[in-house]
């Protein structure tokens, strides 16, 4: 338990560096920046008491809206798609309680693809809407969510190819 | 009573859900008031001491650009030293306006609201409010100062509006920009009877005590009478690369404390 903990803090750090000094940087063409920060809502365990996902995804978006000067988009994104995650896969792995680490699921590309995505979709479409601060500009809203979705995607799926063996989360 | 507790320890994970939702709106929506995005931004020492490493060592990949520009403005200030006709000790002259060098850590220009950070803070004398600009044009005004870093408002910003002239007349306009096209800029509110044509240099107004008169903003690509006939709506192509800004300089305005001081008593009058 305690070497999960320690696992995480520095998984949590990782990814804000990650995010604000790599992914932030990337922006092809003008647009698209991977949000890494994810990788974290899909690595947590879902055995882990809910009130510490939120906070824990709360603090790490809060890290990131203070890099980006971005208010508290990034935190409530994320606490969104944690909030949402189970029901995302109750959606997908209906009746096979598999309400663990996603990391297990691997055996289930299509069922876990479709989860990746409408997590992606909640956190993007949050965090878009809060950081253009206007509903007038639901159209680019959309594009930004379309098009930094794909690259999200691609990163995340590179991320637990990666980091496919990780027998300590298990807590 | 029991029952309340009871409820709240049930349902604890939706209420601190919509809580932390609630804690982050009421952050976004604080950032983007003009002078009250205090808590969130990138002033702090840890966020700004980690943009500098980085931008350290990416800067060695611009350092011939930017060797390049800083020659051009360097001969093209000699040019204008010269045309004074002067000895350089004569110089005396007095100046409103004092410029502090620093450098770029962090900058965006996707968003619609756009920050830079810069590497010079209160222990540089940088204060609120104090415009930005490069050899070529502006960026943006500060915004928070921590002591050795600060947050800038870029001209690419909702919240950013800058008086802005024609250079050939005195028409002015307030220049702001419509989340599209990091190089195209919009001055409105330039009366119909002003002579706007194509290709012509727009430059900053000096109705503001931020940016003295003067500066370069950029050309005219485009015009059109907005809705109601009165006034132009002028696309504006900016002399400034604002994708690319690496170094810039910090406007101080001497006589900004009397001009401030000025205006108030008029107001306090009515």
């Amino acid at each position: 338990m305690k070497s999960s903990v320690v696992t995480y803090c520095f998984q949590f750090l990782f990814l804000v560096i990650i995010q604000v000094l790599v992914a932030n940087r990337v922006l092809l063409w003008d647009l698209i920046t991977p949000y890494v920060a994810l990788f974290f809502v899909i690595s947590l365990p879902i055995e882990i008491e809910k009130w510490v996902q939120l906070l824990a995804c709360f603090l790490l978006g809060l890290c990131i809206d203070f890099f980006e000067n971005s208010g508290g988009a990034h935190a409530a994104a994320l606490v969104m798609a944690i909030y949402l995650k189970p029901y995302f896969i109750r959606l997908f792995f209906q009746g096979e309680e598999t309400l663990r680490d996603l990391y297990l699921t691997r055996d289930k590309p299509l069922q876990l693809f479709g989860v990746l995505l409408l997590l992606i979709l909640s956190h993007h479409l949050v965090l878009f809407t809060l950081e253009f601060y206007s509903l007038s500009f639901w159209k680019t809203i959309l594009k930004f969510t379309f098009w930094n979705g794909i690259f999200t995607f691609i990163s995340l799926i590179l991320g637990i190819v990666i980091f496919r063996n990780k027998p300590s989360y298990v807590v | 009573m029991q029952q309340i507790f009871d409820f709240l320890l049930r349902k604890r994970n939706p209420l601190l859900f919509f809580l932390l939702l609630v804690i982050s709106y009421a952050l976004t929506v604080q950032s983007h008031s003009y002078h009250r995005s205090k808590f969130i931004n990138s002033t702090g020492n840890i966020t700004g001491k980690l943009f500098a490493y980085q931008t350290d060592i990416s800067n060695y990949f611009k350092l011939k650009s930017y060797n390049e520009r800083l020659l051009e403005e360097n001969a093209r200030l000699k040019t204008t030293i010269s045309s004074f006709n002067l000895d350089s000790l004569m110089l005396d002259i007095k100046s409103n306006y004092t410029y502090y060098p620093a450098s770029v850590i962090n900058s965006t220009y996707h968003k619609t609201n756009n920050y830079l950070t810069i590497d010079a803070g209160l222990n540089d004398s940088i204060t609120r409010d104090m415009g930005v600009i490069t050899d070529k044009g502006i960026v943006g005004i500060v915004e928070n100062t921590s002591s050795n870093y600060a947050t800038v408002i870029s001209i690419l910003n909702n919240r950013s509006s800058i008086n802005a002239q024609l250079k050939k007349t005195n028409h002015f306009g307030s220049l702001k920009w419509n989340g599209k096209d990091p190089n195209v800029m919009q001055l409105q509110d330039v009366p119909r009877f002003a002579p706007v044509a194509v290709n012509d240099t727009v430059i900053t107004g000096g109705r503001s005590t931020i940016f003295p008169k003067g500066l370069p903003i950029g050309k005219i690509i485009g015009f059109e009478l907005g809705q109601n006939e009165n006034f132009y709506e002028i696309e504006v192509l900016l002399f400034n690369d604002m994708t690319d800004v690496g170094f810039v300089e910090i406007i101080k305005n001497q006589n900004k404390k009397e001009v401030k001081k000025l205006e108030s008593n008029h107001s306090n009058e009515k």
